[in-house]
């Protein structure tokens, strides 16, 4: 639907989404494929998918998250390579399933084409306005308020207020409210989510000073530049020529020289910090509100602020910093590993003992931020919420952190929203279909002490989740739902069909001695010798057939495991089980489930603090019921 | 919240006394309305009349309350200890019933102290081997278990692998973070660190099994060499007595009998040598079947006569050889030089069974040849089946991980091993999850590029 906004209770949208970051852009788009008319709301048109820290997409665990948005038909992956400025694919020297790509992006060019390719879609209606409350009926979320004094209708509400929410920003002793530099705070919202009986806590995250270029010395520092051979996130092998890039071709949009592909990749640089800048944030660590008290929310631990490494590493005399550049038409450079929220003349002076920033100068100070979150334990697995219907979460809200993990949660809750307002049951994602669904199964399950990044480790079967199998992996998925076209689904699927065909056949055929092509591939011997056909398969399938060969004993083990794991996953726990009531558990166990949830067994399981004894006891009581 | 439950903790008939259990929330109204006691101060010793529901006076007993959390079963208890008249008993407990109570299942209150979390599964089966044990020294070890020695053990072992894979995963996921490089040689050491305490686990599972059961213990050797006198002897030096086995044949002798702590199954055989008589010959049968099944031979010599041949045959039959003393019997008499037909590597005792001497020393051999032989041999905690099962797959799949981190695979092959080692290992005591891997991660790094 296009043209005006409208606010009649009577012809309600399909899906509000509320935020447009990471979380809401990809929850809108999802539900408009779905088929949903869809309203997005956002407090600043000019910030739509803003890269609030680093300038960067992917990375580990990330990069294969991105490829896996990409499989499910999102957004995320084409919007990265077309704003990619340097591309790095990590992890080279590990196995496939480990390998990661990353792209630092033009930050600007990434917003752009990103609300480009909203205001575009058919399905959606953008408008700029502050949602400051839900609108309820019956327990049902059915709307929401916005500061304009307006609101707005929808059969599904999306909540995506990333850092927003009652956020508070501290540089030093300084406090103001915002959730993002020059940005407004969410109020209201808090207080209707409380009124519903949704639990709300703190997180607190940072983020490092921005540089201005031309005051920076890069002759001192290590240049990092990029791969020679660019691995992107989107499946340019599976999508239509026409799907590929539609932005740009539709609105003429960037400068010929910009074109996607880029003629050349810029550069970052490392350097390291000293001694000396150590010294002085000891000195000063009654300035940093986060030794003072101040800040009351959790921070991560992987992605510590400076003061918090100097205090916590006390023996390790230097830590290493990256510059990134924030984009090709700006000199503005962004400094990884240096976030912190001491006093603006603090971080002046840290520069100033750094080899290569003495004389740089700072555009924007570094801060932290304090915001709300709901555990995401008050979530089904569709990321609905289990205390107020139609009304979903995702993104930072529920304790995440990262754009990757933002844009994941924005697409499943994206999908079930709009199922939702149609009466279609939830399409799930399972821990053992990639890292999509462990993301989701963790949340809810586990919820979260410290804001949720993913790693490869929280991937039980990873293994299989080698980046380059995202769109085989979700076939299922793509069978059952709109999210690709016809067009792409057929190509994916021939995809499917030729690398089955081929691991048949490798195992099946002999061609040396007694080897079998298979048992050449395994010992990696004239692999290219035989099959003139086989060396002229497209790269991407080659290198699928090769990986499940080489590793098929240890993915037939993932596989045997995640059968034992689905057995459990089948039998259900009805709504309204009185966890409290089964006899044997201990007390702890039955707490934790009792306030969890969970709608199967293997969820049960997962629930951090319940032991395999307490699930044998679970299954004997549904067993009798 | 859960049901009261109420059972006899001593053995059922007459006594001098017997003590009532009692877990669950109204052991505390028991207090006041059958034992007058309204406010009674935990765990202190009350005299007091006990009054059933309809205000009769059943017997004079011996109280004691113990509130929540400072219990056995971590519930509020009360133990009662009456006469040990089984009619007396029966009325009292038919009285808590009719107040509220149940009786309890079987081991249900250990069972709750599990559950409220008072002890763990180790602990657990630990009381359930402590009042099952078939001699002291498996007492023993089921007591150190509920120490915590095995539970204890176990998450050292656990947190060494937690620790490597930290170590692998540091390097997996944040390959771009200034942590240092991979020592593959220290990751190897670490790993071969808690394979050794788990092979050693295992191996302690082997002689534990020993403990579980009656040692058999058998002498052989020819006529009147002494083995009857030395049976005696061995018999006599047991001051607990003693029960005879039934179903004893004519063709052997045995008798149980706890050595030193040592449960023992002492059996002694018909003689050794080949004969005509056909009564005979099917004694020497039965001697076979015996050494077939033994723990431990003893051939008893008469010393001042040649070896017989035939015992070196016989000893063929023997499935654990190492398990094999001699004891050269008579020593009064003048010695013949035998020792070198003797077995290789075969424990020699001398004594005179019919002087009772040596025979200090051929128990301590006997403790030696099974495992218990000095303090640096004894066991620190007890390894059952259900822990040595898991023991086991925690063994393969570390050796696994040293030969892969050997051939330089893949390191998330050798992560994936390293996490069923971990899951294995979580099945004993307690499951860990991937939380608790990153809390070292975090801790050992610096991570944050």
């Amino acid at each position: 639907m296009k043209g005006s906004i409208g606010e009649s209770k009577d012809f309600p949208y399909d899906v509000i989404v509320c935020g447009a970051g990471h979380a809401g852009c990809e929850a809108a788009l999802a539900s408009a494929r779905m088929g949903s008319k869809v309203l997005i709301l956002t407090g600043n048109l000019d910030t739509i998918a803003q890269m609030s820290c680093n300038p960067a997409i992917g990375g580990q665990a990330k990069g294969q998250i991105v490829r896996e948005i990409d499989a499910l038909g999102g957004e995320m992956g084409l919007n990265a390579d077309a704003a990619a400025i340097q591309y790095r694919l990590l992890n080279t020297s590990k196995g496939p399933a480990v390998q990661a790509p990353r792209a630092q992006c033009d930050k600007k060019a990434y917003q752009l084409r990103m609300k480009h390719i909203i205001e575009l879609s058919e399905n959606i209606s953008m408008f700029q306005a502050l949602v400051d409350g839900l609108v309820l009926e019956k327990g049902k979320c059915t709307g929401v308020k916005t500061t304009m004094g307006i609101c707005f209708y929808g059969k599904s509400t999306i909540v995506t207020t990333g850092t927003f929410l009652q956020a508070l920003m501290h540089i030093g002793n300084q406090k103001s409210e915002g959730g993002r530099l020059g940005d407004h705070v969410a109020k209201g919202l808090s207080g209707d989510f409380r009124r519903c009986g949704i639990e709300l806590s703190r997180f607190k995250t940072g983020t490092p000073p921005r540089l201005l270029g031309s005051s920076i010395d890069f002759s001192s520092m290590e240049e990092q530049k990029g791969d020679k051979q660019p691995t992107k996130f989107a499946f340019y092998d599976t999508r239509p020529d026409e799907e590929t890039f539609h932005v740009e071709r539709k609105a003429r949009w960037f400068h010929v020289e910009r074109k996607p592909f880029m003629p050349s990749q810029v550069s970052c640089f490392t350097t390291n910090t000293t001694n000396e800048v150590h010294e002085l944030i000891r000195k000063n660590l009654d300035q940093s509100p986060l030794y003072q008290g101040d800040i009351k929310g959790t921070g991560p631990r992987y992605c510590p602020s400076i003061e918090d490494k100097v205090v916590k590493f006390e023996n390790k005399d230097s830590h290493k910093l990256h510059l990134e550049p924030e984009g090709l038409d700006t000199d503005e450079w962004y400094i990884n590993g240096l976030s912190t929220s001491l006093p603006f003349e603090i971080q002046c002076k840290i520069l100033k003992e750094i080899p290569g920033l003495e004389n740089a100068k700072i555009i924007r100070p570094a801060y932290a931020v304090e915001y709300d979150y709901a555990q995401a334990t008050q979530l089904q697995n569709s990321l609905e919420s289990n205390k107020v219907e139609n009304l979903f979460f995702a993104g930072q809200i529920n304790g995440t952190s990262g754009y990757e993990e933002a844009a994941a949660q924005g697409l499943v809750a994206g999908i079930n929203a709009s199922n939702k307002s149609i009466g279609v049951p939830p399409i799930t994602f399972g821990r053992e279909e990639g890292y999509i669904g462990v993301l989701i199964d963790d949340l809810i399950t586990k919820g979260t002490t410290e804001p949720y990044r993913m790693f490869t480790s929280r991937a039980e079967y990873r293994l299989l989740f080698n980046h380059a199998s995202s769109e085989l992996r979700y076939l299922d998925t793509l069978r059952k739902t709109p999210l690709v076209s016809a067009k792409r689904l057929s190509m994916i699927e021939e995809k499917n069909a030729e690398i089955e065909k081929w691991i048949k056949k490798a195992k099946k055929e002999k061609v040396k001695n007694n080897d079998t092509f298979a048992d050449l591939i395994r010992k990696g011997r004239g692999v290219d010798q035989h099959f003139p056909e086989f060396n002229c398969l497209k790269a991407s399938v080659r290198e699928e057939i090769l990986y499940r060969i080489k590793y098929e004993g240890y993915l037939l083990r993932e596989f045997r495991n995640i059968e034992k794991m689905k057995d459990s996953e089948k039998i259900l726990i009805p709504d309204n089980f009185d966890f409290l009531a089964v006899k044997g558990l201990r007390k702890e166990s039955s707490e934790k489930l009792d306030h969890i949830k969970p709608q199967t067994v293997a969820q049960a399981s997962r629930v951090s603090g319940v032991n395999p004894a307490d699930i044998s006891v679970l299954m004997v009581f549904l067993g009798r019921k | 919240m859960s049901e009261t439950i109420v059972a006899l903790a001593t053995p059922a008939g007459d006594s001098a006394l017997a003590t009532i259990r009692i877990s669950g929330s109204l052991s505390e109204c028991f207090t006041k309305d059958a034992l007058s006691i309204p406010y009674p101060t935990p765990r202190h010793s009350y005299l007091a009349n006990y009054k059933s529901n309809d205000a009769e006076v059943i017997d004079q007993v011996i109280c004691c309350y113990y509130e929540q959390n400072k219990s056995f079963t971590n519930e509020k208890m009360l133990e009662i200890s009456c006469h040990g008249n089984p009619l007396i008993v029966q009325k009292i407990l038919s009285d808590l019933i009719c107040r509220g109570a149940r009786l309890a299942d079987p081991g249900e209150f250990t069972k709750r102290a599990y559950l409220n979390e008072k002890i763990d599964l180790v602990q657990a089966e630990a009381i359930a081997e402590m009042i099952s044990a078939k001699s002291l020294l498996a007492f023993k070890l089921a007591r150190k278990n509920l120490d915590g020695n095995l539970s204890s053990i176990i998450s050292r072992v656990q947190t060494g692998i937690l620790k490597v894979r930290a170590k692998l995963e540091a390097f997996v996921d944040f390959p771009e973070d200034d942590i240092g490089s991979e020592n593959y040689t220290v990751i190897i050491s670490l790993i071969n660190d808690c394979q050794l305490v788990t092979a050693s686990l295992i191996d302690s599972s082997d002689r534990k099994s020993i403990l579980d059961k009656n040692l058999r213990v058998i002498l052989v050797g020819a006529p009147n060499a002494g083995k009857s006198t030395l049976f005696n002897c061995l018999v006599g030096f047991d001051r607990s007595i003693v029960s005879d086995i039934p179903g004893t044949t004519r063709d052997y002798v045995s008798k149980s009998l706890v050595l030193d702590d040592l449960g023992i199954e002492l059996i002694d055989t018909a003689g050794l040598r080949e004969t005509s008589d056909q009564l005979e010959s099917l004694g020497v049968d039965n001697t076979v079947e015996l050494i077939e099944q033994a723990d431990m031979v003893i051939a008893v010599l008469d010393s001042s006569l040649p070896y017989p041949p035939e015992l070196n045959d016989l000893l063929s039959h023997f499935i654990t050889p190492e398990n094999f003393v001699i004891v050269e019997n008579k020593s009064d008499l003048k010695k013949h030089n035998n020792s070198e037909k003797y077995p290789n590597n075969a424990g020699v005792i001398t004594a005179s069974a019919k002087n009772k001497v040596g025979i200090k020393d051929l128990v301590k051999k006997i403790k030696e040849v099974v495992g218990f032989g000095n303090e640096n041999t004894e066991l620190e905690f007890s390894v059952n089946l259900r822990h040595k099962q898991s023991l086991k797959e925690v063994n393969a799949h570390l050796l696994n991980a040293i030969s892969l981190l050997k051939n330089h695979q893949d390191d998330l092959i050798i992560l994936s091993e390293l996490k069923q080692a971990s899951q294995s290992l979580g099945n004993i005591v307690k499951p860990t999850d991937n939380e608790e891997m990153l809390d070292h991660l975090f801790k050992n790094f610096c991570i944050g590029k």
